[in-house]
């Protein structure tokens, strides 16, 4: 008999610019797309779920209008400063109560960029993982991923249920059936307490790593300014660009 | 009080005293010309909403420019008549009302002297007779009599405005008008006592000011706003604006000071456009604090708060002075002291809706601020709760659509937002990737934060038939689908010139009658901007539309390496631009080498360049060039539009707009205006 659900793991994170709330990374949207997919093959049900702030939930309505069945989404002040080990044990916790044939994962997010969760995540369900995959396709109760790196190609499978991390991204073209359904939808809330956590066993409390601090910071851009008047240019690029704080 | 919020601002937020005046912060609205003034130059409803509106917004101390002390120095019909006591009731309005708001406002003071916004002039008055350069009017040379009515005119005006409520007078020695005029030795060449020496020079503003302080008596502060340098070949620079400083200082009657910059014959430096850095007048305010003890107002494209807080916090200003940031955004005070940062508007620097507008005597706008100039319509003070929440879905994530979605959504209605582009910001987009043009892009950066505070829906990639559109179920279907450059092929796609296949099939589109322009080496602005690859090295481009669209573009094309023709039929390339903007387009198009040919028409464009005609000769001349960027004005993308018309043809449940481009192409400025008003009435 064929499996019945895939989750999706996302990790909404803020555009790149000003306040504006969370949004899919076009890694989270590959990964979407690659569980529509199979979807379309198979019938499955497609669940993204996410750990993030209250503000995600934006981000999690335009996952079902990208076609996806449910979204699901833990949110608790208490996760607040959560490290890799604490967000897996969240995160599997919260795959568990699905029972899924498959879990996906976009290989990185675009802030942090750690790709490590997933297997952190295949560690404590105690599930076969597979990452760097280009594509994964569902035979037979098995899962077979492809994964080029430019000299040759190499096929893996494991029997389900397993996690693939999927590399690669896209851009979505949501379809006005899927918004008009998405409307309709509601974001499903899940409590610390509906995994059975602790306050104390996630968030700052519960990790044993924390950061310190960020040095350096985005790529920006260069610009080469000489000539006499090159320090109040400077001045003027800096303030125009919001960089003198203080 | 501090809050979380407000934390990083202890300066900008610190009270300040001039004589009896408190401001509650230190930040200034700057004195300038309205034009909501009537021509009968009394103050009306409209400039009482205008300063009302800014004191709500949190600022300090407005200072009310475009006040002239006797009629022969009224620089426009629209200046207010300080000398007046017809304008008392107003202003008694006008004062009660930013008082009861917690700021404090003075009057600044001025008679226009040898400049005017009026065409032809009236009779204008200067030290000796000579026409400003950038004008083609003389002037009469003041005799003795002219100088004894001007000194009592100062002081009868300031008596007149302080009855009005006023907290304090600022006298005019500026970019602008007669007291300048007296001080600046290439205006003045008499050799009576009110010329020849400095101190001859300053006798006029002297013996204004001493005037004024009699009449108004020593508790109220007297301020002036100084220009510091004439920013000409033959004017004034910096080393005499601060002796003229030290002078006024010296008399122990001048409170603070208010700098400046620029003449006629520079205006582009007494309101520099997005071109000139911003920042770039600190020296001045430096140099003035340096020589001087008084209170110091800094001035010049400054809008970003952290910039302010540090220009204050380095001892570099007292107060400072924002004019249009507070055009764009009244409430950027308010917004800092809530920390709402992410919130404010920021002007852009185009000049396009408030200078653009006051030197033509018409009342001052901004072009991504709806309510400027137009509070008592258009104040987002007045954006009602709507009463039944309608399902708002918009087409089109440009600037006009995102207004709509703003207005409609901070109203309470639910409201989708459709894009097909990965990105929201339409035409603004393309606009920002013209050279110096970088701070566009804040107009859409503001609404996208509103709309996205606002909770509307934003789906982006997407493209919408008329009839997914009504599966939709809407309550009002806003159709903001933009315009595209007018040419019959396109090299980006097929598929875009569908969007106007029937409206052009219908005849409610017309094209452009030149030969060639389905060429493949023709190229639309559009195309450029988004970084097609372009072959050879010489272009043509046929400015048609007169503003930024053309010049900035040609800008752009000489930036990355071309060789550049701009031909109009009209007298200049860049005919349509703000003259603060041509002024300084023309100087960079000269530095970059651009060839601007005025009076020159395309007769048809060919495989080689183009067959141009002289329109004054009519002699004819071929351009060999490797490409062509014809730039017409825009046509409508309207067919979606005339699609759900039909579709809705006997349907009454269903609101269809259309708003922006896809209404008509035009400038930023007046879209704004209809999808503000779109957004408040649904």
């Amino acid at each position: 008999m064929m499996p019945e659900r895939i989750c999706v793991c996302v990790k909404p994170v803020p555009a790149d610019r000003g306040s504006r709330p969370p949004s899919l990374s076009p890694t989270d949207e590959h990964a979407i797309r690659a569980a529509l997919l199979l979807r379309e093959d198979a019938g499955f049900e497609v669940v993204v779920m996410a750990m993030a702030p209250p503000a995600a939930e934006g981000a999690l309505r335009r996952s079902m209008a990208l076609g996806a069945d449910r979204a699901v989404l833990v949110s608790d002040d208490a996760l607040g400063g959560s490290d890799l080990l604490v967000t897996s044990r969240v995160l599997a916790r919260l795959v568990a109560r699905e029972s899924p044939a498959l879990v996906l994962f976009g290989t990185a997010s675009p802030d942090s960029g750690g790709a490590m969760l997933w297997s952190s995540v295949a560690a404590r369900l105690g599930w076969p993982l597979l990452s760097s995959a280009d594509t994964v396709t569902l035979r037979n109760g098995t899962a077979v991923i492809v994964r080029a790196d430019g000299r040759a190609r190499h096929i893996a499978q494991f029997r389900l249920p397993g996690v693939v991390a999927l590399s690669g991204r896209s851009t979505s073209r949501p379809e006005i059936a899927d918004i008009v359904r998405s409307k309709r939808q509601e974001v499903e809330r899940v409590a610390l307490s509906d995994l059975r956590l602790s306050p104390g066993e996630v968030g700052r409390a519960g990790s044993g790593t924390s950061s310190r601090r960020i040095e350096g910071g985005r790529a920006g851009d260069t610009v080469i300014l000489a000539g006499p008047d090159a320090a109040d240019r400077l001045f003027g690029i800096l303030v125009q660009r919001g960089a003198l704080v203080g | 009080m501090s809050t979380p919020g407000n934390v990083g601002f202890p300066h900008l937020l610190s009270p300040f005293s001039i004589r009896n005046a408190t401001m509650k912060n230190r930040l200034v609205f700057q004195p300038h010309f309205t034009a909501l003034g009537g021509t009968d130059g009394l103050p009306t409803d409209d400039l009482k909403a205008y300063y009302i509106e800014r004191a709500v917004g949190g600022a300090g101390l407005l200072v009310d420019g475009g006040m002239a002390v006797m009629a022969e120095g009224m620089m426009s019909r629209r200046f207010i008549r300080a000398y007046d006591e017809r304008i008392l009731p107003k202003y008694k309005e006008i004062t009660d009302g930013v008082h009861a708001n917690g700021a404090k406002i003075f009057s600044q003071l001025t008679h226009g002297g040898h400049t005017s916004l009026e065409s032809p002039p009236p009779t204008m008055w200067a030290p000796t007779q000579m026409p400003e350069p950038s004008s083609q009017h003389s002037t009469r040379a003041m005799d003795k009599t002219d100088i004894r009515r001007t000194i009592e005119a100062f002081a009868a005006s300031a008596r007149n405005v302080m009855s009005a409520g006023f907290d304090g007078i600022e006298v005019k020695i500026a970019h602008d008008g007669l007291l300048r005029s007296f001080v600046s030795p290439f205006f003045n060449r008499r050799t009576d006592e009110y010329g020849g020496s400095f101190e001859n020079r300053m006798r006029l503003s002297l013996e204004v000011i001493e005037a004024i302080r009699i009449a108004i008596g020593g508790e109220f502060p007297i301020g002036v706003r100084l220009c510091l340098d004439e920013y000409t070949d033959f004017g004034y620079g910096l080393d005499y604006g601060l002796r003229v400083a030290e002078r006024l200082e010296a008399t122990g009657m001048v409170d603070y000071f208010n700098s400046d910059a620029g003449s006629f014959s520079s205006f582009w430096m007494e309101i520099p456009p997005a071109a000139v850095e911003q920042g770039f007048f600190r020296p001045l305010n430096q140099e003035l604090k340096k020589v001087s003890d008084l209170p110091v107002v800094a001035f010049g494209r400054i809008k970003q708060p952290h910039a302010a807080e540090r220009m204050l916090e380095l001892g570099e200003a007292d107060l400072i002075g924002m004019a249009r940031q507070l055009i764009a955004d009244p409430f950027t005070m308010q917004k800092i002291m809530d920390g709402r940062l992410d919130e404010i508007r920021a002007c852009i620097g185009c000049n396009d809706g408030c200078i653009a507008r006051v030197v033509q005597e018409k009342g001052i706008r901004c072009v991504h601020n709806p309510g400027a100039g137009q509070e008592i319509t258009l104040s987002e003070r007045l954006f009602m709760p709507t009463v039944r929440s309608k399902n708002v879905v918009i087409v089109g994530g440009g600037p006009a659509g995102m207004k709509v979605a703003e207005v409609a959504a901070k109203r309470g209605h639910k409201v989708t937002l459709l894009e097909r582009d990965s990105v929201l910001g339409g035409q603004v987009r393309l606009a920002a990737r013209q050279p110096l043009h970088e701070e566009f892009a804040e107009v859409t950066a503001y609404l996208e934060a509103a709309i996205s505070k606002a909770d509307v829906d934003v789906f982006l990639n997407v493209n919408a038939t008329a009839d997914q559109l009504l599966t939709m179920e809407p309550d009002v279907l806003v159709i903001a689908t933009g315009s595209e450059p007018n040419l019959p092929r396109s090299n980006a796609s097929a598929d875009v010139l569908s969007d106007t296949a029937v409206s052009r099939a219908s005849g409610l589109l017309a094209e452009i009658p030149v030969p060639g322009l389905d060429l493949p080496h023709v190229f639309s602005t559009d195309e450029v901007l988004s970084g097609f690859e372009l072959p050879g090295t010489r272009v043509l481009v046929i400015d048609a539309s007169g503003h930024w669209e053309g010049v900035g573009t040609a800008e752009h094309l000489a930036d990355r390496g071309f060789e550049v023709e701009v031909i109009t039929t009209r007298s200049i390339p860049g005919f349509g631009l703000e003259a603060t903007n041509l002024a300084m387009f023309l100087q960079r198009a000269k530095a970059k080498r651009i060839k601007l040919s005025p009076f020159t028409d395309v007769i048809g464009v060919d495989a080689q360049g183009a067959e141009v005609v002289d329109v004054l000769t009519g002699d004819n001349r071929r351009l060999d060039v490797d490409f062509v960027v014809p730039v017409y004005p825009r046509r409508s993308r309207n067919d979606l539009y005339l699609e759900l018309e039909q579709l809705l043809d006997s349907r009454s449940d269903v609101q269809l707009v259309r708003v922006g481009d896809s209404s008509s192409p035009r400038l930023i400025e007046g879209m704004m205006v209809e999808a503000q008003k779109i957004g408040m009435e649904l």
